[in-house]
Formats: C-alpha cells, structure tokens, sequence
C-alpha cells in the first residue's frame, strides 16, 4: 500500500521572529522619541498630550496585529506585516536620532548644572636682548612669578609647578595688564598668562604688541576644570521683565558686550552697547579700574558683576558666543540681510591677524554669509567712529538674525541653526523657560497685524554708552595705554531706560493725544547722547623723559608718538664715531635731552641709533616751528594761527564756540549732531507742509483749515459763509459770498440783473430866439 | 519523542522541532506582551508627567474668533467691542453703496472706536485702527504710537486691570465730510475728505478719562479705491 507523503508546512518562524523583533524596536524608538520631546511641552501642552495618547494607540494596535500574525498562515499578510515593520523602524530610528541631536544641542547650550572648561596657561618671560632669565620651567626656582589674582591659569599653573619640586616666589597683581608692565619693566621675571595671550592679552593694551617678540613662553599647561554655570534668576519670562547680557567672546576675551532688557507686555527691547575699552571698576579686581573686556578673562562671573555695578541693574540671564558660532549660525540660515554703507576686506573667523580674507559688500539690504557677516559685526578701522559704528552693526546682525529666526519654518534650518548654536554658546535659561517664552510670543503674533513681519511684534531700541578716547600713561615703560572713559550721564540715563522697562510700577508719562501727519517722518527718541556736559579727565602725560640710552630706539619712538613729539633719529653704522658690534640692532646710545627734563620744555629729541645695516639712514630733518606742519613735525599744538606748547582745551559742548569746535551745530538752543534741516519753502504746498503749517485755500496757513458748519463755505480769508445763489439774471461774474454780480462790459446790475446801461440824454444847448419866447438879452455895451 | 498511529496503523513520531517552535512563538508572544505593559506604563506616565507640568503663558488675550469679520477693504480689529462692529457694518454699507464721503466718516468712525479703545488690546504691541491709516505709513505710524499715546500701555495693564482702561462710548461726526481738493503726500497726490469727529469714553473706576483726546480733524485720503486716513489733527495742540 503506497503511503502520501505528508505536505511540508511553511516555517513562520523566522517571519515571527524578524516582525516581532521589529515590533519591540519602533516600541522602543517611539517611546524614546516621546520621553525625548516631552521637554518641549511648553510649546504646546494640549498638543503634546494627544501627541503621546495617538502614540500609545498606535503601538498597542501594531503589537495586536503582531500578535495575531502568529496565528495567520496567510503568506501574504505576514510579508506585508514584515515589511511594514521593518520601514516603521527604519523612519522612527531616525526620528529618534534627530531628537538625541536636537536635545544634544539644547543640553549643551541650556545646561545649567557644571560645565566642563579647558583652560590653558602658560608661563611667559621678556627680555628686550632676548637673554631670559629661564628658558625652561626648572629656571624659575627662587624667582619672582607674576600672575592675576582670581584666574584659574594660576590655579592650574601653580599646581603643576608645585608638582615639579619648583618654588618660585608668587606676586599676586589686580589685572593681567600691572603685571605684564611690570614683566616689561623687569619687576617680576616671570608671568602665568592664558595659553592664547598673543591675541588676547597683547591685543587688550595694542602698545604691548611691540613686547610680543621678546617674548618666550617656556611653559604650558593644559586642564579641564568644572566650572559652575552662573545661575539664572527664574523668572518667569512670558509675565516679569527680565534682562539678558548678550557677550561675543574671541580668545577667551569680551569683545562684543550689550546689555538687554525684555518686556514681555510690551514687548519692548532695549539693547545698550558697551565698549570693550571701557575703564571702569573691575568687581574681581577688588573694584579697581581696568578695560572692560579684561574681566571676561577671569570669568564670565566676573563680568557680569562687573557690568551690575556700573549700570546699577541685576542681570537675569546671559547668552554667549563666539565667533564660530555667529559664522555657523548665519550660515545656517542661508544668509542675513543688513545694510552697509561700505565696500571693504576684513578678518575672517580665524583671526589671522592681518590677513584680511573676507570681502564684504555694499549696499542696501545686502545678504551677507556667516564669514560676511562676522566681518562686519567686527569691522572698526573703515569708519570714523570705529568701535561705536561696530557697535551699531553688531546690533544690527543680531536683529537680523532674530528676524530671520522667527521667519524659518523649515525644520532642517532650524536643526541646522540649533546644531550650530550647541557647538558655540552657552546660556544660563532652562529650556523650559526659552520655550514658554517662544510659545508666548507666538501667541502673541497672531493677534499681530503684520504677518508677515512678525519679528517687528519687537519694539528694539538699540543705543550705546557713550564716553569719550583717553590714555594712561606708564611712566615706567613709557607706555601711553588706550581707555574709553564713559560718561556718568550715559550710565544713568541706559540705567533709567532700562529700569523702565523693567518697573511695571513707574508713573505714566505717555502723550494722551495724537497729532500725526503721513508726509511726517518719525525718529524714535535715543537713550543716550553722543556727549555730555560733564568734566573730561584728559588723557595722562608723562611729565618728564626718562633715560632711553640702552633702550629700543621703538620705545623712544612711541612715547614721542604719544605726546607729538618730533625725533630725530642719526644712525651708526659701522665705522661710525661710536659704533658697537656688540650692542642691539636698533638700540639708543645716546640723547640729547637729559633724562628727568618735563615734557613741556621738549620740542625735539636726537638721538644717536646702533644699525649693523650697511650705510646709515639719512638723519631726519629739523622743522619749521613757524609753520603749521613744522608745528606739528615738533610735537607742538597749531592753533590760533600759531604754534603753542599746550594743547588747546577741549571744547565746551555746551557752549556755541564749543560746540561748533566739535564739528557739530549749534541750533535750538543746543549743540546737535545733524546739521539743521533746512528751512522749507512756504509758499509751495510741500514746504508748507514740512514746516508743519496747513496748505488750503493756495496758501501756507498756520492754522487748520476751519470746518465750517453744514451748508457753508470757507472764504479766502479764513471765514465760513453762506453761499447765496447766483441769480438767472446775472450774465457775468458771480460772488456768492457778497452777492455781486460783475456784469459784462456796458452793463450793469440792476434788479438782480445785468442790463445794458442806460445813456442819458444830452445836455441842452443855447441858441437864438425865433419867434417867440423871451430870450435873456445880451448885455449892451454902455457909453 | 511521542508516539502516535497513523490511519494505516503504523506508528509514527511526532517531530522534536514543533514543541522548538512553539516555545519560541511563547517567547515571542511573551516578549510583545511585555512591551505591550511597559509601553502602558511608560505612556501614560509621560502623559501624567506633561499634563502636571506648570503652564507659563502670560496673560494673553485670547482672538475672538466669532466677531472676526471683514468686507472687501477692510478687516475689523482683534477683539472688536459692540461698537466697532456696528460702526463695521456701517463702512461695508457704505462701500456696497459706493458713498465716498460716507466711507471716510465711517472709516473715522471705525478708527477711533478702535485705536482709542484699550480694553480690547493684549499689549503695546497692539495698536488698533492701522488698517484704516493711509497704506505706505502704516508701520512708521504704529511705531509712532508705541513711543507715544501707546507707550504707557503696559503700565496702565499692570496698574489698572484691563477692563477698567479706555473704551470708546461713542463717536459722533461734527462737521460731516466735504471736498478738501487734492492731498499731497511728498510727490503723491490724491483726492480728499476733510471731517471732524468728537467722541466719548465709558467711565472708568480707575482712570480719569476727561484727561484723554476727545476730539480730532481728519483728512481721508482716497488711494486707489481705498480711503485711508492721511492726517489726524488735535485741534488742542
């Protein structure tokens, strides 16, 4: 009997397997994506809510149906299922790989618990002829070691000298800038300096750079150290006010700093600038002076101490970036517009200095990359203002950048922005609050008329603190070091806009009417003025030359250039009466006007300068002291048509003679910065209007046109009648406000209408009589 | 190994492999039942999570949506009090029955109702009546404002409370529109309606109302088919 071989079922296993395997990952990915965006709540609670219910419907369905895909035997279904599961894990793996990169970035941006930071320092030494104390780290035993107080390169130096058996001795200083003077000046044989002190340090005081190439460093030390995040203040910023200190750093410098404040009824901004040269009370410093940017050098803390005391308001928040971040950022969104009203080739974010690799254009609304635009948030050189209309671009970059933000909706721009800002800034707001604050100002534009400019919902009123170039002299080095001292009443007046902002209690002071006309341009109001009546400290002078001899002829040189003074320069060359080999290229061996002698007695200085070069240059001619340039050749003040020893006081501003002086105008009273607007031409409508007078009736008025009263005209001479009507009979001119009719030549007016004039008859004449009538004789001659 | 007789009776053996599957198929079916609790779990605790979460939005005025209407000009204001909404529908009778002057007393009528009402507004940012303003100057006068009659707004919310801020009663035209002849805006020209309003506020528990304008000249312009206010005049100032 032949037996049937029995059917060989299919084996579901694998399928099973490979499906439920699929199942359990797009369970974990959605689960995962769902925790992972749940920080973003505040965007939309109600949303997100059903968001995570649609979810876990969606995962019980798909692992009901896998489940009963064991028991089916359709082929066909289980494919299908296979399939399906297998692309779903393929989509929500990468779902959940673009939100770790998004959280990623928000962590490193918002992450208010420690931070990791790589601080660098070095130990430098200087010696003009280059013979340094030490060349090595072994060398400083015994030595005199300078360094900031509060920095963390001292910590770190100092341990790791400790842990080579080296015990210096340690001179703590108030700021980087005493102690490198002293380090010039041969006080202290060595400095603990940040690793990148060429381009932050020597580029803090630009009369250091000409020490930079005697300068050696012989140590450095790399650490990672934890550094305490500063704490926000936890407001919250959809309801109180708050303010934000936005800081561009570059080597570990600030470069860039503006001070904020962000009401959110108003949702009004105001953005004061700060100069980076600004000599003010350092707070780490124990409150002596120094330049601003300097603190940032310390720490961020000490910054934002630094900038509470000067302008008297507590700062909630910071947000900080370098320039990597401003190029990556601007990159990201495809570009921002601003204006610039010169052509020029500037830094690139390599900071390179001196090769100027990047060229900016001109223009209006000109779309500018990230390397563009950090050119032009940096430029200063090209404008006659220079760090203050940087100041003015920097805030113009930045509100192009919000702008351009609030009007992406493209989600891989907004991922690529996020990317960029993770990698380059650091902000001490939860992300909590950043997105309640975002979700309110959303709320907020859509009752906002102007859609399609939603960024304007933002009333920016950008200024600066404003102050005025001065000097510190050094009388040691014969340094001349650059400061921007500000003016008290630029403080207080940022101070006063800011606590407006912020002070929902302060009295109401607003117009309650309006007086608007459309041919009327508006100019917000500014903050703070461009100067002040206030006494100005004049820039330190040395008072009497010191002894150059043994020195750079560079030295010399630059405290000349200080003061106007003229040098006279005769080289020695070999052969030359006097000529060493063995003293310095460029070294003063002799001069003529002894050491201690007071500036004001000086008009020339000669000195006699080493050269191994070849022929000595040709020696510098003596100027005329009766002529302006030979005035200024000597080092002296033309004014007045000749040529003083003083320089001439500064101009008052408050005065006419003073203000003119300053190169600005004297109108209304006051000194301006814009010339007076010309006076309009009145008799024409436009001039009338623009003089702010009233043009009807073909004349300039100085009053509104009057309405009058319903039925009635207004007359050329301003009054409102009646019109009475013109009469049928009346053929010629009519005035319907006097009621005459000027009737056609030959006629005249008469019974309300024109008529021809009557000629009256002709006189009579006297003739003789002719039969009768008596007729008057004529008198008879008597005789 | 089990045994079992087949239909010709003979003994056969039941495969090793079947009771292998389907102790892999329970571990499959276990492990998806498992995920299937956690997932529960886990959902709903993030649900629990977001739905506890503080809200912070502020105080923002929520869009009245059922009162949003528009004509073929203009669109009403966010929030229109009863009154704009008749003065609204007046303008979209005027302009079915193509009355220019009635337009621009309407357009008046509608700009004060809206502009020198603060009850209705979120914030400074919020300057009513811009859609009736002449077209290429409305931005520059919502700036104006918001460093002027508008300025203060956030301190009279703070201080007073919405509902106790400006509302307009009523607004009557006092000197009805008539010809003003051509108005010249730098080197544009258009034709023009020369009118006078005046026009009363609620009372106020907080505020001294009598303190406010009341009053104005206006010139409406028409630009392009459009009447728009051109010039306000405080015939105090």
């Amino acid at each position: 009997m032949e037996q049937n071989k029995p059917k060989k079922k299919p084996n579901y296993l694998p399928i099973n397997i490979l499906t439920t395997v699929f199942a359990v990952l797009i369970n974990i990915f959605l689960v995962l994506i769902a925790f992972g965006i749940a920080r973003y709540s505040g965007l939309g609670k109600m949303q997100f809510l059903i968001a995570n219910a649609i979810v876990l419907v969606i995962l019980l369905v798909l692992d009901i149906v896998v489940l009963i895909s064991f028991r089916s035997k359709k082929i066909n279904f289980k494919a299908t299922l296979l399939a399906v599961t297998f692309l779903l894990t393929l989509v929500f793996g990468y779902g959940f790989y673009a939100i770790t990169r998004v959280n990623s970035s928000i962590s490193k941006i918002t992450n208010a618990s420690a931070q990791t930071e790589s601080v660098e320092a070095s130990v430098i030494v200087y010696d003009q002829n280059q013979n340094f104390v030490a060349t090595a780290i072994n060398g400083l035993d015994k030595k005199k070691v300078g360094y900031a107080n509060g920095t963390k390169q001292y910590d770190i130096a100092q341990n790791e000298i400790k842990a080579e058996n080296i015990t210096p001795e340690y001179q703590g200083y108030e700021n980087y800038t005493a102690m490198l003077l002293d380090l010039f000046s041969k006080k202290i044989d060595a400095a603990i300096v940040p690793s990148n002190y060429a381009t932050s340090l020597f580029n803090v005081e630009e009369s250091f750079k000409e020490y930079l190439e005697d300068t050696k460093e012989i140590a450095r030390y790399d650490k990672k150290i934890s550094v305490e995040a500063t704490a926000s203040s936890g407001k919250d910023l959809t309801k109180e006010p708050f303010t934000v200190l936005l800081i561009g750093t570059a080597d570990g410098l600030s470069d860039s700093m503006m001070l904020c404040s962000v009401n959110p009824i108003s949702l009004k901004v105001t953005m004061s600038s700060i100069a980076r040269d600004s000599y003010v009370p350092i707070s780490c410093y124990n409150n002596s002076s120094s330049k601003l940017n300097s603190a940032r050098a310390v720490s961020r803390e000490c910054l934002i101490n630094t900038i509470e005391n000067l302008v008297g308001v507590d700062i909630d928040y910071y947000v900080e970036t370098n320039f990597q971040g401003v190029v990556q950022m601007v990159d990201a969104l495809d570009g921002i517009v601003v204006n610039n009203p010169y052509e020029f080739v500037g830094q690139n974010s390599s900071s390179q200095r001196g090769k100027f690799t990047v060229w900016v254009p001109a223009g209006e609304n000109v779309v500018l990359n990230g390397e563009q635009a950090l050119a032009f948030a940096r430029e200063r050189h090209l404008y006659a203002t220079g760090d203050f209309q940087r100041q003015a671009n920097q805030q113009q970059v930045i509100q192009s950048i919000i702008r351009k933000i609030m009007r992406t909706r493209d989600l891989n721009v907004a991922l690529d922005v996020l990317s960029a800002a993770g990698d380059n800034v650091q902000t001490n707001f939860t992300l909590d609050q950043l997105t309640g604050f975002f979700n309110y100002v959303m709320k907020k534009a859509s009752r906002y008329y102007n859609s399609e400019h939603v960024e304007s919902i933002f009333e920016i009123a950008g200024s600066r603190i404003t102050g005025y170039s001065s000097g510190l002299w050094d009388e040691g080095l014969g340094l001349s070091l650059y400061i921007y001292r500000l003016y008290q009443g630029s403080i207080a007046d940022t101070k006063a806009a800011i606590l407006r902002n912020l002070n929902q209690t302060t009295d109401v002071t607003a117009e309650k009417f309006v007086h608007w006309k459309s041919a009327s341009e508006f100019y917000p109001p500014t903050i703070s003025h461009e100067a002040y009546a206030e006494k100005i400290i004049a820039p330190e002078v040395p008072t009497a030359i010191a002894n150059y001899v043994g020195n750079s002829i560079g030295k010399l040189t630059s405290w000349a250039k200080a003061l106007n003074l003229q040098v006279n320069i005769e080289y020695v060359a070999p052969g030359g009466n006097g000529y060493d080999a063995n003293v310095a290229e460029g070294t003063v061996i002799a001069q003529d006007i002894a050491p201690g002698t007071p500036v004001a007695n000086i008009g020339v200085v000669n000195v006699r300068v080493i050269t191994h070069v070849g022929q000595a240059p040709t020696p510098t001619p003596t100027a005329d002291i009766n002529t302006e340039e030979g005035c200024k050749v000597l080092g002296k003040y033309w004014y007045n048509n000749k040529c003083n020893d003083q320089p001439q006081a500064t101009p008052d501003v408050t005065t006419q003679q003073g203000c003119q002086a300053l190169g600005k105008y004297w109108y209304n009273n006051q000194c301006n910065d814009q010339q007076q607007p010309a006076t309009p031409n009145t008799a024409t409508q436009q001039g009338c209007e623009a003089s702010g007078k009233y043009w009807y009736n073909n004349v300039c008025n100085d009053v509104p046109k009057p309405a009058c009263p319903n039925g009635q005209k207004l007359s050329a001479d301003g009054q409102c009648y009646t019109p009475i009507p013109k009469p049928d009979g009346c053929t010629g001119q009519w005035n319907e406000q006097t009621g005459n009719c000027i009737c056609p030549e030959g006629q005249v007016f008469e019974g309300g209408a024109c008529k021809v004039k009557d000629v009256p008859p002709a006189p009579p004449t006297t003739t003789p009589n002719e039969g009768g009538g008596e007729q008057p004789a004529e008198p008879v001659p008597q005789g | 190994m089990s045994e079992k007789i087949n239909s010709s009776g003979m003994i056969s053996h039941k495969p090793k492999k079947k009771s292998k599957y389907a102790r892999i198929n329970a571990i499959l079916i276990a492990a998806l039942i498992l995920t299937m609790v956690v997932v529960i779990v886990v959902m709903t605790f993030n649900i629990f999570r977001i739905g506890l979460k503080k809200d912070s939005l502020g105080n923002t005025v929520e869009v009245d949506k059922k009162n949003s209407v528009k004509n073929e000009l203009y669109t009403i204001g966010n929030n229109p009090t009863e009154l704009q909404q008749t003065y609204f529908k007046e303008l979209t009778k005027s302009i079915e029955e193509k009355d220019e002057k009635a337009i621009s007393e309407n357009v008046v009528k509608c700009f004060v109702s809206d502009y020198f009402t603060w009850t209705n507004k979120d914030g400074n940012y919020e300057v009513g009546g811009i859609q009736y303003i002449y077209g290429s100057k409305y931005a520059s006068f919502e700036q104006e404002s918001r460093w002027k009659f508008y300025k203060d707004l956030d301190l009279y919310l703070s201080q007073y409370g919405r509902e106790n801020l400006l509302e307009v009663k009523d607004v009557e035209i006092v000197s009805p529109a008539v010809e003003n002849g051509e108005y010249m805006i730098f080197e544009h020209q258009f034709d023009s309606y020369y009118l006078e309003a005046r026009w009363t506020y609620k009372d106020s528990s907080k505020m001294d109302t009598s303190d406010f304008q009341n009053e104005a000249y206006f010139y409406v312009i028409n630009n392009n088919g459009r009447m728009e206010i051109a010039e306000i005049v405080n015939p105090k100032s």
